[in-house]
């Protein structure tokens, strides 16, 4: 009978269908999952520090000059 | 804000895949845990053919290969692609015939997974779709290969 028990005893209960109920592999699976978006989350967050600032030129390009329009 | 959660679901869905197949695969050579036992079920006969037969083996090989080119984000079109066929088989074999709740539920969530990741990287598998299509063998121009890494 499927139920959704879930107990941390080192056994999986293959009848439970509580996702904190896991195997090894789902196990692992949530590992790499949590280590992975944290790992995204730092590696944006050195991307973002190393991105130079932003600096605005005053200058007009030919090609968004405003007279070449009629 | 929607952009932001979609990222990293996607990000979570490839690692979650990754590890699960990665792990699975190895395991099958190295043994960190006993391999996961075979239930009394219709599909047995089929998953011990394909064990005398060594596809299992094969299909290890390609979870590892797959599973790490989804977890280190390298030629991952190409590593879902490879999962497909294990990812497909697990489930039609498991889904109907498995007598076993949990592994019903795990290997959908692991064809929901893998079916939102192809979508997320549905702009490799557009060209797929032409309808009329001209053979460009790659032997006339192998440099092609090194051209698209």
């Amino acid at each position: 009978m499927a139920n959704f028990n879930f107990v941390i005893d080192g056994a999986t209960d293959m009848m439970s269908l509580n996702p904190l109920e896991m195997t090894n592999f789902e196990m692992m699976g949530t590992i790499f999952g949590i280590g992975g978006i944290l790992f995204t989350l730092l590696l944006s967050r050195i991307g973002a520090r190393r991105q130079p600032a932003h600096e605005f030129e005053a200058r007009e390009t030919a090609d968004d000059a405003i007279d070449q329009y009629p | 804000m929607w952009r932001v959660i979609e990222k990293y679901f996607v990000t979570f869905c490839r690692f979650y895949l990754g590890g699960f197949n990665l792990i699975s695969g190895l395991n099958y050579f190295v043994l960190f845990w006993p391999q996961p036992r075979i239930e009394d079920s219709i599909g047995n006969e089929y998953v011990l053919a394909a064990m005398d037969l060594n596809l299992f083996t094969y299909a290890k090989i390609f979870e590892i290969v797959g599973g790490a080119t989804l977890v280190f984000n390298r030629f991952v079109p190409l590593g879902l692609m490879l999962l497909m066929p294990v990812t497909v088989n697990i489930f039609l074999v498991n889904v109907p015939w498995s007598p076993l709740p949990h592994v019903q539920l795990s290997v959908t969530r692991n064809m929901v997974m893998h079916l939102i990741l192809l979508a997320a990287y549905a702009n490799y598998f557009y060209p797929m779709l032409k309808f009329r299509t001209t053979p460009q063998p790659v032997w006339r121009d192998p440099s092609r290969i090194g051209k698209a890494l």
